[in-house]
């Protein structure tokens, strides 16, 4: 369980932000053991169901508990609000397009007298099946953990917790901007050739493009990897280690087939 | 020689790979009905032998241009008034999976210089050249294709701009064969299926042969699957349910998608007036390039705010300066500080481009240009007047001024900017950048003075050509040059203004127009003590011309040294004999044999001579003695010979000082890459710099990549110092005779020369002994004997020993054979002797690596008339024919050759213009070369000089064939027999 240890919760600042105000309602022993319930993969499964998380946490007693967690939903009027203060900055239109959770979108909740963020412990609402009184227990604890790594991979899970996807905001986005309510399917251009004729069959014209004379690599080491950011599944994190070292071995491979060694 | 042709087939997810190869085929007057076998499809055991690689056999219905009498020969000349129809044939060739693929088209050449590949295979190799392009620089993503079994597939990312263009000028270009596997589908659809297949395939070949293999210790799940299955070949999933992975990885995605038809833009503004603020302005252009600005994508309806938002969005990742101008409702754009302005030139201009973003810049802030605006000089160069003694490294004086943005600055303005360190400054109006390094070398240039910064004959070449662009490390703005210097460089970049010069004083013959213009070149260039090449085709007077310059010398009182004259052995006699007739006033030494002078007695020996002959091996072993003369010229003939940079022979020629250097080559030697250099580093050394430098900047590109940029560099570098002259152009060929006939002398070997000394000793003996009929037969015998041996001692021995390096006329026939196909020629050798006539085919065919056709008694009549065709006919046929006089001196029509060799001589003028008249007839459109080869110092050439002397006499004398030759006396034929020892090729072993 040694790499178990070493499991970092939250990398991107939102899933930290969940994890601070977690800590800062001050359960400190309880978290402790939540914690390391969730590193030793004692969370069996956990799934979001449109506004609630339902989790299996194995105790000590044979049988998993069940553990349920939400936040209070918006209202819709609450959301309509919000959308409104969103519409009001394009940076948030920008990064939400982007698949990127803008940094500073609290702004939008708080101008409504909201929080995206739960703001203090009655705005979790949370129950385990175990025979602990205590709320939160040590299950409940190894969830908030775990639900703080889900976050990093798919920010707008918290989204959903308070009632709306990512969709449905970007959508009435879209309508509050007076543009339809679905976007087309990019029209694809048709694809339009010439028949086959004899005339030129066997000819190349001109000659290779003099970009591709010499092929060096970039300038630097970035790629689309870094561009994208972290892809929004499981295990996101140590594939994209994976992935940037496998790019980087791709380019030397054809580096060396490309200068002829 | 076949034609190699390839073609991406989609449903096979595979290339197939075919060759054609021609043949004469008998007339058809009817159009195929049903899909026949390709006539000219080459057989599968040579394709194999040429792929070199295991491959499936297979065959393909294909659709090809088709006349009434069949399918078309790719390499035929286009036809214009026939029918031309598209139908199917069956092509057998071999497949090729991606891997393969890629494998084999990443090894081809990419331009035309080998006609071999055709140019559809041609198109592939540019097409896989573009998937490693891509695989360098990261453009592919990995995907997920729904399905059963839901595949993971690599897919490529042709975002930017650059990528698109490629698409575009691919799609332009894609030749009609490629398609002939399936005409219905479109050229789009093939590029793309090839780039995807094959891309995919490399990406995870290497992710398979894995020394990444982190996967394997991944917790499980979909993602290691997912992970697992873009490195396995089959790329197949377990599990059958994806749909939340495919989702997930389509969100992660999706920022990529909105830049499709629009894409989302930048224009930097640079700050007006006192204002210190650079605006980024935010636009959307669509697929022409045409621009909206940000008021007008807010005044649109909500589809394209979108696209241009999410842009915005994925931009913001890239480069962060663009956040803060999107705090607005309706955000136009951001603003800059000056060094957020230059961070975003420097780092995220790229970057954005690079990720499919347009980036627009103020002129004199972008990559092009960049050299006329960066800080640096003008300079206005001179010569002081036209004089001797001046070469590639002599210092010009010049006048210069200090320029930035291309506008003139002062001492003051510069130590005003430069002390703002701002890497962003404003002159004149306009915004450029002052790079710090061109501020160091400017600085460095006004303190150690400008006459320090040497700006040498050399320098001004290369800047006239756009080829140097620095002095002193500061870049040259602009450049202008006066005087004498003008002069000097529009004569070496056209040479057609030179003054011409008439034959000198003592020159025995009369000099065509091009040869007069050539001596005139040769002297433009000594006189600037420049070297130069001078590479007229074969036969038209490249010896003439230096003769008729050394002359002129001379007559000028400038010939004040020995010239030293370096070529093959071969050509030695030739060179001596050259001279004797165009030239008898100049005297010569022939510095060859085992008794030439050493030392001290070298340096007499030459001294007080005008020029002197010696050969390649020899200066190697004689440098010391060379080297103590010091020459007034070094002409080195058939300079290809030079082409070894790191060969003795050559080293050792650069270690001789002279006062102007020229070369003679008869090879296109402008093709030549490896040659060119060792010959420009031999004529102006440095001036195209080390060899290894030479290699990356010119001979890579050019040879593998077919780059035309870097050919003209490199040409209008070299043109210059080359002079080079074509038969077929039209102005040469107004100016020479329809057939030219030329002696070539070649000399015999050791070898040769004890063999011809012992059959001549004891066939003498014979000869005296005998009487009549008797007499008679040992003298023709003898004769017979005597050719065989000048001709090679293997054809006299009939030993079947090796070849090479043992005849001297043999060496000189491959050597001008290889200019003949170095330039496009076809020639005919006709030798008496059958059996000598297959001895050379198998040599020249092995070491020319060309085919090489052999026509003698015993061919068949069939066979006879296949080669003529092929010879005539077929554009890819041999050109090279080898026929024994006999067979083939009447009755064949062989114009195509414009070259003739006799290789050894029937000494009847008739019987060899017969021979020559096959190509000399009706339709031939080029002029005619004929060379009759003659050993020095044998019965050979006595028997020549004696029909060139007294031409009407001989032909009396020799009509009868080589009956008189017996009529003669024993003291006569021994004069006629004997070896002059003076001739043969020194072998002395150093």
């Amino acid at each position: 369980m040694n790499d178990a240890g070493a499991k970092v919760f939250a990398s991107q600042w939102w899933a930290q932000r969940w994890i601070d105000v977690l800590e800062s309602f001050g359960w400190t022993q309880r978290l402790a053991r939540g914690r390391n319930y969730a590193r030793g993969g004692n969370v069996l499964s956990m799934d979001f169901q449109s506004a609630q998380v339902v989790a299996q946490v194995q105790g000590t007693a044979p049988m998993p508990y069940d553990v349920s967690l939400a936040l209070d939903r918006f209202s819709d009027e609450q959301w309509e609000e919000v959308v409104a203060n969103l519409a009001g900055e394009a940076i948030f239109a920008a990064k939400l397009l982007a698949g990127e959770m803008p940094q500073h979108i609290e702004r939008a909740f708080i101008a409504s007298g909201l929080s995206l963020f739960p703001f203090n412990k009655w705005d979790i609402h949370s129950e385990c099946s175990c025979p602990d009184s205590a709320n939160p227990c040590k299950h409940i604890a190894a969830v908030y953990y775990l639900m703080g790594e889900r976050f990093d991979q798919d920010p707008f899970v918290l989204f959903a917790l308070r009632g709306r996807t990512r969709t449905e905001i970007i959508r009435r986005l879209r309508e509050l901007r007076g543009g339809r309510t679905e976007i087309e399917n990019v029209p694809v251009i048709p694809d339009a050739f010439a028949p086959l004729t004899p005339a030129g069959f066997w000819e190349l014209t001109g000659e290779l493009d003099s970009s591709l004379v010499v092929i060096a690599p970039p300038p630097t080491g970035e790629t689309i990897l870094d561009i994208l950011g972290s892809p929004p599944i499981e295990a996101a994190e140590p594939a994209v280690t994976y992935l940037k070292a496998l790019y980087s071995e791709v380019r030397n491979r054809a580096m060396t087939i490309a200068m002829g060694i | 020689m076949a034609i190699l042709h390839g073609l991406w087939v989609r449903p096979r997810n595979g290339f197939f790979l075919w060759g054609e190869t021609w043949k004469s085929l008998p007339k058809q007057r009817k159009w195929p009905e049903n899909p026949e076998l390709h006539p000219y499809s080459l057989d599968i055991p040579a394709l194999e032998q040429w792929l070199n690689a295991p491959a499936e056999v297979g065959s393909l219905t294909l659709t090809l241009p088709t006349t009434q009498s069949g399918v078309v020969y790719s390499a035929s000349p286009p036809t214009q008034s026939e029918d031309v129809r598209l139908l199917p044939w069956e092509v057998s060739g071999l497949w090729l999976d991606p891997l393969a693929t890629l494998k084999l088209l990443s090894g081809l050449p990419m331009g035309d210089s080998d006609a071999s590949i055709a140019a559809d295979l041609r198109f592939w190799s540019q097409c896989a050249r573009w998937i490693l392009d891509l695989a360098v620089r990261s453009k592919f993503l990995p995907g997920l294709l729904p399905g059963h079994p839901p595949m993971a597939r690599w897919m490529p990312l042709l975002d930017s701009a650059v990528d698109r263009e490629r698409q575009r000028s691919l799609l332009a270009r894609f030749p009609g064969a490629c398609r002939a596997a399936d005409p219905t589908l479109s050229p789009l659809s093939v590029l793309d299926h090839f780039l995807e297949t094959c891309l995919d395939a490399q990406v995870r070949a290497t992710a398979h042969g894995d020394p990444v293999s982190a996967v394997g210790t991944f917790p499980s799940g979909l993602t290691r699957q997912w992970l697992q299955a873009l490195s396995s070949p089959t790329g197949g999933l377990p599990q059958a349910e994806v749909n939340g992975l495919l989702e997930n990885l389509n969100t992660w995605q999706a920022p990529l998608h909105y830049q499709d038809r629009f894409r989302t833009s930048f224009r930097l503004e640079p700050p007006e007036g006192e204002d210190k603020t650079w605006l980024l302005h935010f636009l959307l252009q669509d697929d022409g390039g045409k621009a909206l600005s940000a008021q007008a994508v807010w005044a649109t309806n909500g589809d394209l705010q979108e696209t241009f938002l999410a842009g915005l969005g994925l931009a913001s990742r890239i480069y962060g300066g663009i956040e803060s101008g999107l705090m607005t409702r309706q955000p136009i754009c951001s603003t800059l500080t000056t060094p957020e302005a230059f961070q975003f030139l420097k780092a995220a201009t790229w970057r954005l481009r690079e990720s499919g973003f347009g980036v627009l810049l103020p002129d004199s802030l972008s990559e092009v240009g960049s050299l006329k605006n960066r800080l640096g000089l003008r300079i206005e160069a001179s010569t002081p007047e036209r004089a001797g003694g001046l070469g590639m490294q002599s210092l010009l004086s010049f006048r210069w001024e200090l320029a930035l943005g291309g506008k003139k600055i002062t001492r003051a303005e510069f130590e005003k900017l430069a002390a703002s360190q701002d890497p962003l400054v404003q002159v004149g109006g306009t915004w450029v950048e002052m790079r710090s390094q061109d501020v160091r070398a400017a600085r460095k240039f006004f303190e150690s003075g400008q006459d320090q910064a040497g700006l040498t004959l050399e320098h001004v070449l290369r800047l006239s050509v756009g080829d140097a662009q620095t002095i002193a490390g500061l870049p040259i703005v602009n450049f202008d040059s006066s005087g004498s210097l003008k002069q000097l460089l529009e004569n070496l970049n056209d040479h057609r203004n030179l003054t011409p010069i008439d034959e000198p004083e003592g020159f025995q013959g009369v000099l065509r127009p091009y040869q007069k213009l050539g001596v005139g070149w040769l002297k433009f260039l000594e006189e600037w003590g420049l070297g130069a090449c001078l590479a007229d085709d074969m036969g038209l007077g490249k010896t003439v011309q230096l003769l008729a310059f050394v002359l002129h010398l001379a007559q000028e009182g400038r010939l004040e040294a020995p010239i030293l004259l370096i070529c093959p052995t071969s050509v030695m006699g030739n060179w001596e004999r050259e001279i004797k007739k165009f030239s008898p006033s100049l005297s010569v030494h022939v510095h060859h044999g085992t008794r030439r002078p050493k030392g001290r007695n070298f340096v007499e020996a030459v001294q007080a001579k005008q020029i002197v002959i010696s050969n390649y091996a020899l200066v190697q072993r004689d440098i010391k003695d060379l080297k103590r003369v010091q020459w007034q010229g070094l002409v080195l003939d058939e300079a290809q010979n030079i082409k070894n940079p790191e060969a003795k022979q050559t080293q050792a020629i650069r270690e001789l000082s002279a006062h102007f250097r020229i070369a003679l080559t008869g090879t296109p030697v402008e093709n030549r890459l490896g040659e060119l250099w060792s010959i420009l580093e031999f004529l102006n050394p440095g001036y195209l710099g080390a060899k290894n430098f030479f290699q990356r900047r010119f001979a890579i590109p050019i040879e593998k990549y077919a780059d035309r940029s870097s050919l003209a560099s490199l040409r209008a570098l070299v043109q210059p110092f080359i002079l080079r002259r074509l038969k077929s152009d039209p102005l040469i060929i107004q100016d020479l005779p329809d057939k030219q006939e030329n002696t070539v002398f070649c000399p015999l070997t050791p070898e040769q020369a004890a063999l011809y000394e012992k059959i001549v000793k004891e066939s003498l003996e014979k000869i005296e002994e005998s009487t009549g009929i008797q007499r008679r037969g040992v003298v023709l015998a003898t004769l017979v004997k005597l050719k065989q041996i000048c001709n090679h001692p293997s054809h006299f021995l009939g030993d079947k020993s090796e070849l090479f390096d043992r005849s001297g006329k043999l060496s000189r026939l491959e050597e001008m054979l290889e200019e003949v196909l170095a330039e496009d020629d076809r020639a005919l050798i006709f030798t008496q002797f059958a059996e000598w006539g297959g001895l050379l085919q198998r040599y020249l065919h092995e070491r020319l690596k060309s085919e090489v056709f052999f026509l003698y008694g015993s061919t068949t009549k069939n066979q006879r008339e296949a080669m003529v065709d092929r010879f005539q006919r077929d554009p890819q046929g041999p050109r090279l024919f080898i026929l024994s006089l006999k067979a083939g001196g009447t009755g064949l029509n062989l114009t195509r050759a414009n070259h003739v060799f006799h290789f050894d001589r029937w000494w009847n003028p008739a019987v060899e213009n017969q021979a020559t008249d096959r190509v000399f007839r009706i339709g031939q459109t080029k002029n005619v070369q004929v060379y009759k080869f003659v050993c020095t110092g044998t019965l050979e050439e006595r028997i020549h000089l004696l029909i060139e002397s007294k031409k009407a006499l001989a032909e009396q004398v020799v009509s009868a064939g080589e009956n008189w030759l017996s009529e003669m006396s024993t003291d006569q034929l021994r004069q006629l027999l004997l070896l002059d020892r003076s001739e043969i090729i020194d072998r002395e072993v150093s």
